[in-house]
């Protein structure tokens, strides 16, 4: 069964093995997306800090 | 095969800009002006390609002048930014010289946030002093040393992702100095 560390190993590999423009291409779309989501969200800073504590 | 290679403390790189290179950036654009800082954690694994996100930068600065940060406050808020908390005596005072982090994020995006702590312990200080130095496009950014990271997150740290980060880090690193890891894992040891 393959583990989260084969996943990141193979990942880093593969950053390794290519071009800065197209890792980071890649990279750019999973992360862009990710605080695109997290902007729907519109938290308060009073609910972040309440989410960090409870972390 | 490795990718990144560091030359006289110093690597230059092309990569596609993310929008948590472009917040890391804008931050650093103001604090620059004001104290030294170094990029610490998360972030420095994934400026290097580890697929993740976060939802913090984290940051070692040098103790400054409370004159001279009541200036960089005010050009954050005059930027668009926001702070912990809204007072920035006890910004200063409470929060930075107290120990306890305080957090800068865009107005109405909490969720994103450089985490700044001020360097006390010798380890802190030091990762300050030898940062290297990242040259993207025309912009520069100070990340600490790979080796005290690598060595913070896989002895320190340890969390599953952080081990990740660690790993992520030596694969690819060009001549990661073994003996460097165990050096700041000592220091940071003695720490604890």
């Amino acid at each position: 069964m393959k583990t989260r560390m084969d996943f990141v190993e193979k990942w880093a590999a593969f950053v390794s093995t290519h071009s800065n423009e197209e890792w980071s291409r890649l990279q750019t779309e999973l992360i862009d997306s990710q605080i695109e989501n997290a902007q729907q969200v519109c938290l308060t800073k009073e609910q972040v800090s309440y989410i960090k504590q409870k972390q | 095969m490795v990718k990144f290679k560091i030359i006289n403390n110093e690597i230059i790189i092309n990569k596609t800009i993310t929008k948590l290179d472009q917040f890391a950036l804008d931050v650093i654009d103001i604090i620059k002006k004001y104290t030294n800082y170094v990029i610490i954690s998360g972030y420095v694994s994934i400026f290097f390609g580890r697929a993740r996100a976060t939802e913090d930068v984290d940051m070692f600065i040098s103790e400054f002048p409370y004159e001279q940060f009541i200036k960089m406050h005010d050009e954050f808020i005059e930027n668009g930014f926001e702070f912990t908390i809204d007072n920035p005596k006890d910004l200063y005072f409470e929060y930075l010289l107290n120990k306890t982090p305080i957090n800068i994020w865009r107005k109405g995006f909490p969720l994103l946030r450089m985490e700044i702590k001020l360097a006390k312990k010798q380890s802190q200080k030091q990762v300050l002093l030898s940062p290297i130095h990242i040259k993207l496009d025309e912009k520069e950014i100070l990340f600490a040393d790979i080796e005290s990271q690598i060595a913070y997150k896989r002895y320190i740290a340890k969390s599953e992702k952080d081990l990740e980060d660690a790993r992520h880090l030596e694969i690819v690193f060009e001549d990661i100095d073994k003996e460097k890891i165990k050096y700041f894992k000592r220091i940071f040891e003695k720490e604890l």
